[in-house]
């Protein structure tokens, strides 16, 4: 699947915004923030989708982070609305990327 | 030889997977803890037997037999992390779910896997009471059954690497993407961010990324 000439748009979960102000580590932040900006623009590079209760959303290393996020069309391609129930999903255009979470390196 | 986090990890998939063999093919109920704690013994000891480095709990004897204080903690993460429900440990949906995806490391260790099954074929459906009887009468070394041990001796333990003749195969990925599946602060995050889904709260990218250094 690529898509790399369509533009995509962004919104973010306030548990990732908490999760970001949490890390208190600018250079980390920083990273995440370079990460969601290349994954806007490319997001059909390194294609790695989350396990067990973490299905149906894509995932990234950033340095010994991970994002979690989710392309609106892909998730209704791969038939994934079933793992992330989104409430305005009839309404979401399918060029929307919903960053979810931040999963710091010592949770796993 | 402390645990790992690898060791933690398969630790947990393998448990899992005996329970919801025990509850799906071999039609369990119910699951008693201390009949858990027998089933995986009996399957650990299955293992190192042939020098099988799969489950790395370390067992002791207490008054009903061998005993692991790890895996009682690791059944209070399944249970905190919804793997299993608080009555009679009966798998959730996550658990298949869990299974499923890690089909790739069942299907390529098959043989350690094989000895859960076997223990479970033989075992899981026994009364507790007989299969207590069964374990007591098992021989541990100089004439001795376990019954005969005196309370707290070591009965299994993780092997030294030099004694491990095969370990079960898994990548440092999918050591990681269970260890996140089995981290109750990591699976608090996910569940509020899901509910934020349903309710479709966001935030704008300048909400997120302004003022923050």
């Amino acid at each position: 699947m690529s898509k790399s000439s369509q533009t995509y748009t962004k919104q973010f979960l306030p548990t990732f915004n908490k999760l970001l102000r949490k890390l208190r580590d600018n250079i980390r932040i920083k990273r995440i923030q370079k990460k969601v900006d290349e994954i806007v623009t490319n997001p059909y590079r390194n294609i790695k989708f989350g396990a067990g209760k973490y299905r149906g959303k894509r995932e990234e290393r950033v340095g010994d982070d991970r994002i979690f996020f989710v392309i609106c069309e892909q998730c209704r391609k791969e038939g994934h609305r079933i793992y992330n129930q989104c409430k305005d999903c009839d309404s979401t255009p399918d060029n929307m990327i919903t960053f979810v979470e931040i999963l710091e390196g010592h949770k796993y | 030889m402390p645990r790992t986090p690898r060791d933690k990890a398969v630790d947990h998939l393998l448990t899992i997977y005996l329970i919801n063999d025990a509850f799906s093919r071999r039609k369990l109920r119910f699951l008693p803890e201390t009949k858990l704690q027998k089933l995986v013994f009996l399957s650990e000891k299955s293992m190192i037997d042939e020098r099988k480095k799969g489950f790395n709990f370390y067992f002791v004897k207490l008054i009903h037999g061998p005993f692991s204080q790890e895996l009682k903690n690791g059944l209070g993460r399944l249970l905190q992390t919804r793997f299993l429900n608080d009555f009679g440990l009966m798998p959730t949906d996550h658990a298949k779910m869990i299974l499923e995806d890690f089909q790739d490391v069942i299907k390529r260790n098959r043989t350690f896997f094989q000895k859960i099954d076997t223990v479970n074929e033989h075992f899981a459906t026994m009364s507790l009471q007989r299969l207590l009887k069964l374990v007591y009468a098992m021989p541990c070394g100089r004439g001795r059954t376990i019954e005969d041990l005196p309370l707290r001796t070591p009965m299994l333990y993780p092997m030294k690497p030099s004694n491990v003749v095969a370990e079960l195969e898994i990548t440092d990925d999918e050591v990681e993407d269970l260890l996140m599946n089995f981290n109750p602060e990591a699976v608090k995050e996910l569940s509020q961010a899901m509910s934020e889904m349903r309710e479709g709260r966001t935030l704008t990218y300048e909400q997120v990324f302004s003022n923050l250094y």
